[in-house]
């Protein structure tokens, strides 16, 4: 298993943080206690599989997860 | 709150500066990236910046020519309408979209393809037609068949080991290294401030313990307009006009979700009517509905108009996430803070992040063990989003209630308290300003003393915010034009905060001009980049860029202007629109007659901002207090006065900070005393999704409200501006609470401070 530090976050993934610093300034890994996540596929908290978004559950092994290098 | 990375490292420069506040500057050395300004400081002498400037679009705003993205229409625009579930949990079995098609007038028909609900007011369906009557009728006709489940709506009822589950646990990737039971998710990795010390040790040391827990309902965002786009294509270009606080986060929401390149997607905002927080995702949290518009207008041929009404704004847009928060502090007998245990439960809906740990991560710095414990609660409502400093509002009603519960208990003052506590110098200023301007000398020494029914009482409260700003990727652009006229271009939006006008100020600083010479452009995605309006960044990420862009202007007008001065440009210096030797300010000619003598129609001056160097400190300081009177007999309060004393930076334009300032104390003494989502428990819709019971504060309510700006000279960028949105808001629910508590004795620990628990306070308070 990857260590925490290196886990893969979906590429779809966005929180308000991504356009206040910008993409460059935020590591999307780790979660923000007071953030909501949203979907770029769905634009909502919800993803394509209807769950809610987050660092913690957008990684591999959920169905819609994409790498980011896809 | 932010997770932000380690910027790359850049070649520096280094300037000297006099940062703090006027009373005890200190100098210090900060290394700005190479080709950035030194910061404004103490010892800069501003001609514009700092001062009073009337918002440059006020004249358009009161006469009702300022276009709101509802103001918009155009030839053969359509108009959308929503379909949103209306039942809070189950299975959509079928959505029958025939009879709304065959409405004459319907042109084009959306349907989700989501198929599970799980909250009432989710995405089901959407149509647009030629008229607002239409679409209604239309998305009425629209019948959707369910198979509905159980559900919970009630943040401690979602607590429950038999509570219905709002996501099954079969269907959930994790979430890794988090403890989940139930509907409960935490507790999570605590977020700025952390945990430190030894709790246990700090509590056993401890002379007395308090220990009580405060709950805070659902507050919904309620900006005067709504969510709200028009969506027209032309060919493969699309172009939205958003009600948003971030024209880029609308861009690159709206490729990403139809598939197709940014670089064919407008969005613009000229005038925004609210957001609070709420217009910072791509659509809204709870609704993808300005995809379903550009949709719906693809597929008729012609511009949508989609604004959510009322009603939806309450169920879909995000609100602030309750909170159910259990302090516990111990202290020694002069009020030295041991420990403090700060545990909360709160529920964003279906969504996460109703965390509230914010403030004591932060306040009571000398404290030297904390603990912070903080659980999301999954219910079946519409998720959260931020709202004007997230969380903090909540936590600070918790943690200096309680605090105000350790002073009471000890005898102390609370102010007393509270400075025995204090690690920031700023903060420590401020209790002085704040509590002369409230008169605290005035508080009943004993809660409730006062004579009569109608008793008086002055409490406190702190807030906390952070230093947020975007060191790259935001650029702008100034033009000096022939005739002398000057523009600026910013992409970011102005959220009604009075971002355009501080940034002519900035440009008026720079090219010694008043701020009515300069045109502001802001709002359009074509322009440089700016962020999204939140963590209160835009002007302190904006306005740096604007200065470099007008610097570099400057000093083009300034090799103009030179050779007839007879002086170096770099020798020159500009005011009241001369331009002038700096040494010899007798020596001058006219800005526009410099201008005049460039050789093209314009000076065009493009610059990116630079990164965020050292900060003076990296938190924003603020507490206020507030004077009430409490009826004893019918138990309803009237908040008399508010004084909020803040640290924003320098504040560019002092006028406009103010006023963001009491706007916030306003929402704050809405938030205490009236605002209240209440969701049926039996069927789980909203019971007050409309601004005539769900209560917010109304001119009849007003208060005197005095806002002050602690100037700092923080020195992060070359403005030295930090920011102001959201910090004012964080201590007015404490203080108010705290005040009613020093009015009247009775302690009230639910928000809203409704009659009914005041009553039940006083009684309860009797009692004891």
């Amino acid at each position: 298993m990857e260590s925490e530090a290196n886990v893969p976050i979906c590429k779809r993934l966005r929180t308000k943080m991504y356009y206040v610093l910008g993409r460059d300034h935020v590591d999307l890994r780790e979660s923000s206690p007071t953030a909501q996540y949203w979907c770029s596929r769905t634009a909502t908290v919800l993803g394509p599989d209807e769950v809610w978004c987050s660092p913690e559950v957008c990684q591999p092994g959920r169905a819609c997860f994409e790498p980011e290098q896809s | 709150m932010a997770q932000e990375q380690k910027p790359p490292e850049v070649p520096t420069v280094t300037y000297t500066v006099k940062a703090g506040h006027a009373s005890n500057p200190q100098t210090m050395e900060v290394h700005a990236a190479q080709g950035d300004l030194k910061p404004w400081d103490l010892d800069s002498k501003l001609r514009v910046v700092k001062g009073r400037q009337p918002r440059l679009d006020g004249k358009y705003k009161v006469t009702g020519r300022a276009k709101y993205t509802f103001d918009i229409s155009m030839p053969g625009m359509l108009w959308g309408r929503m379909v949103r579930s209306a039942v809070p949990a189950g299975q959509i079995l079928k959505i029958d979209t025939s009879k709304a098609e065959a409405l004459p007038g319907v042109k084009a028909v959306w349907t989700s393809d989501a198929r599970t609900v799980r909250f009432a007011g989710q995405d089901v369906a959407a149509v647009a037609a030629v008229s607002p009557e239409v679409a209604e009728d239309a998305a009425r006709l629209v019948q959707v068949t369910y198979d509905e489940a159980s559900f919970v709506t009630d943040l401690e009822k979602a607590m429950a080991d038999d509570a219905p589950l709002v996501y099954e646990p079969d269907k959930i990737p994790g979430p890794k290294d988090i403890p989940r039971k139930g509907n409960v998710l935490g507790p999570k990795p605590p977020g700025r401030g952390g945990s430190r010390g030894d709790v246990d040790k700090g509590f056993a040391d401890a002379a007395v313990t308090i220990q009580q827990t405060y709950s805070v309902p659902t507050h919904t965002h309620s900006p005067l307009e709504t969510h709200g786009v028009i969506a027209k294509w032309e060919g493969d270009q699309l172009t939205v006009w958003a009600s948003t606080q971030g024209v880029f986060t609308v861009r690159d929401g709206m490729a990403e979700a139809l598939g197709i390149d940014r670089k064919n997607v407008n969005v613009i905002t000229e005038h925004m009517g609210g957001g609070f927080g709420s217009k910072l995702a791509p659509s809204a949290s709870g609704s993808a509905f300005a995809v379903v518009a550009c949709k719906l207008a693809k597929q008729a041929g012609a511009p949508v108009k989609l604004m959510l009404d009322r009603h939806e704004e309450h169920l879909c847009t995000g609100n602030a996430p309750s909170a159910l928060m259990t302090v516990k502090i111990g202290a020694a007998r002069d009020g030295s803070f041991t420990a403090v245990h700060y545990r909360s439960f709160g529920s964003a809906g279906i969504a996460g992040g109703a965390g509230t740990g914010g403030p004591a991560g932060s306040l009571h710095g000398k404290n030297p063990n904390l603990k912070i414990e903080e659980h999301d609660v999954f219910t079946n409502a519409g998720p959260a989003a931020p709202l004007r400093a997230p969380g903090h509002p909540q936590g600070a009603f918790a943690l200096e209630s309680a605090v105000d519960e350790v002073a009471d208990r000890l005898g102390l003052d609370p102010l007393e308290v509270r400075r025995k506590n204090e690690a920031s110098p700023v903060r420590l200023i401020q209790y002085d300003v704040g509590a002369k301007a409230i008169g605290w000398e005035r508080r009943n020494k004993k809660p409730g003393e006062g004579a009569g029914p109608r008793k008086r009482g002055i409490g406190m409260a702190n807030g906390n915010w952070y230093v947020i700003a975007r060191g790259s990727g935001v650029g702008a652009e100034v033009r000096i034009h022939r005739d002398g006229s000057v523009e600026y271009f910013s992409g970011a939006q102005d959220i009604g905060t009075g971002f355009r006008t501080a940034m002519a100020m900035v440009v008026a600083e720079e090219l010694g001009l008043k701020p009515t010479d300069v045109k502001p452009n802001v709002g359009d995605s074509r322009w440089p980049e700016g962020p999204g309006s939140g963590g209160s960044n835009t002007t302190n990420s904006v306005a740096p860029a604007v200065r470099l862009a007008a610097h570099d202007a400057r000093m083009k007008l300034f090799a103009l202007a030179a050779p007839g001065l007879g002086a170096k440009a770099e020798d020159l210096d500009a005011a009241d629109g001369k331009i002038f030797v700096a040494a010899s300010p007798g020596k001058s000619v006219a800005f526009k007659q410099t201008a005049a003598k460039m050789s093209g129609e314009v000076i065009a001056a493009v610059a990116e901002r630079k990164k965020q160097f050292e900060t003076y400190r990296q938190d924003l300081a603020g507490c206020q207090f507030a004077e009430v009177e409490v009826d004893t007999q019918t138990g309803v309060v009237r908040v008399i006065k508010v004084v909020a004393v803040n640290d924003c930076g320098f504040p560019i334009n002092l006028l406009t900070t103010e006023s963001q300032i009491i706007g916030a104390m306003i929402q704050g003494v809405s938030w205490a005393l009236w605002e209240n989502r209440v969701l049926d428990r039996n069927v789980g819709t909203m019971v007050n999704p409309n601004l005539e019971s769900y209560k917010v504060l109304s001119s009849k309510d007003m208060f005197e409200a005095v806002p002050i700006v602690t100037e700092i000279a923080n020195a992060g960028n070359n403005t030295s501006a930090a920011g102001i949105g959201e910090p004012c808001i964080v201590p007015t629910l404490g203080a108010v609470a705290n005040a009613v508590f020093n009015a009247s004795g009775a302690r009230v620990r639910t928000l809203p401070i409704t009659p009914d628990r005041v009553l039940a306070a006083l009684a309860e308070a009797r009692r004891s």
